[in-house]
């Protein structure tokens, strides 16, 4: 009996610990190379900011917009 | 990078231009890097980590990774540094504009009023003049979007007002609405007159439209006509001309509202109480007070959202009643209303109330039926809610239950959660199922985790310790301190301690990990074995490869597990240790192992497959 628990419990601790990084995955629908393509429609990008306000890339419509990936390393 | 990127925002300043940032950082590191560096320029927060939602759609592998975007939308230039970048960026806002001012003489009516819109989006003001000359247009939706775009401008100059002013008789009733409604925001004195005659038009969209703006602009000349308009058929034109009553105050407004207060069976109201008290009219409380205390539960609702409507008005004690109402959502009304408040009596109500929905609302979780809505309730409670469900979590007996309530006291984002969960992680008697549940809302205090988790480390107990090393692992922060306390804990004297250790440097491609992960699928323990193989999973070496050939063949329970991590790592040491298990394993693992080789791309696989196909003829 207890190994069964036993096994159950490293189970969820298992898919626990896998599920933050593959919930992320599912989230991000990935868009083919042809959707960022030059002369193709930026596709939308809705998400927050530092502070967690939210805003969206459509938001900028009417200006040109320098989109920049970048990280501080 | 910065420096550059600082210049061409500064340079560009007053052009309709922006620069926006996709951040892979932790928020700490982020919010670092932007005070350091002066970034003033806003960025998504991609999830902290270089797979984040936004890079994975976008597709992008190396930072930075440069896009411009045309005032259209459409992509125009990739990757542009240094001064091809300006350039990308100059030839772009030349033809933006040059293209924008073409169109706002187009012949087509559709162009010039998205033209007008655009360049008024944009903050163009040299094309001021311009947008103004289409309030003249002949199409009613180019006039419509000239208001618009003016409005956006955010110039109050005389010329510019008076065109509104015109524009609230125009022929087109979304004209006027929107003329309205811009003087309206402007706060134009010198609109009233205009606002007051528009009052007498038929159409209802303009009259609520109008009836907004004398409100908005305290038109006390309009208060006749909108007593008269308060008793109209159409309840969207009555309840905003009672509302402006109210926003218009004085004593003419006041009289009005206190007639109209007299007949006790109003269908507004409570609508008209409101008005009352927010011209000033402190006595309408008092009416407050018997609204709040109707038997009719729609009367007690109507009541609190009015109030909550009100600004700058003591209101404390009307929403003390408030939330000890029977009714949930009067209570939530006045909770969001009350919350953040320091009042030590407002603190009492706020934890009767929280107590009392959360015995409630936690039954409810376990029930199938009502645990969506429960938990949603449970969460708009609000962080003051957390300390009395983290109680409730202690007490549930069900693993469910726990991490039902775990995951809604993480959702709450509370900083009084953090250290009482890192309190009773330090207890070695902890059961398992709490402690999994604590270390859930641990996890959700931000760069704090890293603290609780390094003091969790120095414990005497190893499930203490283990907790330590789990919150690690989900902490997105790739910080020195964090490797640190990782590597040092590979020398645990507990073995599961150091496997786990090992496990969670892997993820981060240290190699200093791999001894111990082989170390871990040679264990009895099977969680130290399952973790040893996932680990293992992340290098590419032929050490980690026949570790886990090995454990697959003496425990073949672990075979998918195994097999499955062998074809992630994808090299010939890979493929050759899969033939071992081809030879030597269990048939289902066989099997499994056949199916992982046809899907490997590695060369190796096919000799392999070959070779076991021959030996088996």
């Amino acid at each position: 009996m207890k190994a069964i628990f036993r096994a159950g419990w490293s189970a969820l601790v298992m898919a626990a610990l896998l599920l933050s990084s593959r919930s992320a995955e599912a989230q991000a629908k990935k868009h083919s190379p042809g959707d960022l393509a030059i002369g193709k429609l930026a596709p939308e990008i809705s998400g927050v900011d530092v502070d967690g306000r939210k805003f969206k890339l459509s938001d900028y419509r009417g200006k040109v917009v320098v989109l920049d990936f970048w990280g501080d390393w | 990078m910065y420096p550059h990127e600082r210049s061409l925002v500064k340079r560009l300043a007053n052009q309709p231009f922006v620069l926006i940032g996709i951040n892979s950082d932790p928020k700490a590191r982020l919010r670092t890097a932007m005070k350091a560096n002066n970034i003033t320029w806003r960025s998504f927060w991609d999830g902290g980590n270089t797979s984040g939602p936004i890079a994975s759609s976008w597709g992008v592998r190396g930072w930075p990774t440069i896009y411009v975007i045309d005032d259209r939308g459409v992509i125009r230039y990739k990757n542009v540094r240094g001064k091809a970048m300006d350039s990308a960026v100059d030839t772009l806002l030349a033809t933006a504009t040059t293209k924008l001012t073409e169109d706002l003489s187009s012949v087509k009516p559709e162009a010039r009023g998205m033209a007008a819109y655009y360049l008024g989006s944009a903050g163009a003001k040299g094309s001021r003049s311009a947008i103004a000359n289409l309030m003249e247009d002949s199409d009613p939706v180019v006039r419509q979007r000239a208001a618009t775009a003016l409005a956006m401008l955010g110039e109050k100059t005389g010329p510019l007002l008076e065109l509104l002013r015109k524009a609230t008789t125009d022929k087109n009733s979304l004209v006027q609405v929107a003329s309205l409604g811009v003087l309206g925001r402007a706060g134009d004195a010198g609109a009233r007159q205009v606002v007051v005659e528009a009052l007498s038009t038929t159409d209802t969209g303009v009259l609520v439209a109008a009836i907004g703006a004398a409100g908005a602009l305290k038109a006390s000349n309009a208060t006749g006509r909108l007593k008269t308009l308060s008793a109209h058929k159409e309840t969207s034109v009555s309840h905003a001309a009672i509302t402006a009553l109210g926003q218009i105050g004085g004593k003419d407004g006041k009289a009005a509202l206190k007639e109209l207060a007299g007949q006790p069976r109003h269908p507004a109201r409570v609508r008209i109480a409101a008005a009352l008290f927010q011209s000033g009219d402190a006595a309408s409380g008092k009416a407050f007070q018997a609204f709040l205390g109707d038997e009719s539960v729609a009367v007690r609702r109507q009541a609190v959202t009015a109030l909550a409507s009100l600004k700058g008005l003591e209101t404390k004690s009307l929403f003390l009643k408030a939330i000890r109402d029977d009714d949930l959502e009067v209570r939530n009304v006045a909770r969001k209303a009350l919350q953040g408040s320091k009042d030590a009596e407002v603190l009492v109500a706020l934890n009767q109330a929280n107590a009392r929905d959360i015995e409630d609302l936690v039954p409810q979780l376990a029930v199938r039926s009502t645990a969506q809505a429960a938990s949603k309730q449970l969460q708009s409670l609000g962080p003051s809610a957390a300390p009395l469900l983290m109680k409730h979590m202690g007490r549930a007996k069900s693993l469910q239950d726990k991490f039902t309530l775990a995951r809604v006291i993480a959702g709450l984002k509370s900083p009084l959660v953090a250290p009482l969960a890192a309190t009773e992680l330090k207890n070695p008697k902890l059961d398992r199922n709490s402690r999994f549940a604590f270390e859930q809302i641990a996890s959700s205090a931000g760069p704090a985790v890293l603290r609780v988790a390094t003091d969790l480390l120095k414990s005497e107990a190893s499930d203490v310790r283990q907790s330590g090393l789990r919150l690690l692992l989900r902490h997105d922060s790739d910080s020195k301190e964090a490797q640190a306390a990782l590597v040092s804990a590979l020398k645990d004297k507990e073995a599961s301690v150091r496997v786990l250790a090992a496990y969670a440097l892997s993820q981060k491609g240290n190699k200093a990990a791999l001894p111990v992960l082989i170390e871990g699928t040679k264990s009895e323990a099977v969680l130290s074995k399952q973790y040893g193989i996932f680990g293992l999973a992340a290098f590419k070496s032929k050490a980690a490869s026949d570790a886990i050939a090995d454990a697959v063949l003496k425990s073949p329970q672990l075979g998918r597990l195994g097999i499955q991590s062998l074809q992630k790592q994808g090299t010939a040491d890979a493929a050759r240790a899969l033939g071992r298990v081809l030879r030597e394993g269990t048939a289902s693992n066989k099997a499994t192992a056949h199916q992982a080789l046809r899907r490997m791309k590695v060369p190796e696989a096919k000799k392999v497959l070959e070779a076991a196909g021959k030996s088996a003829t």
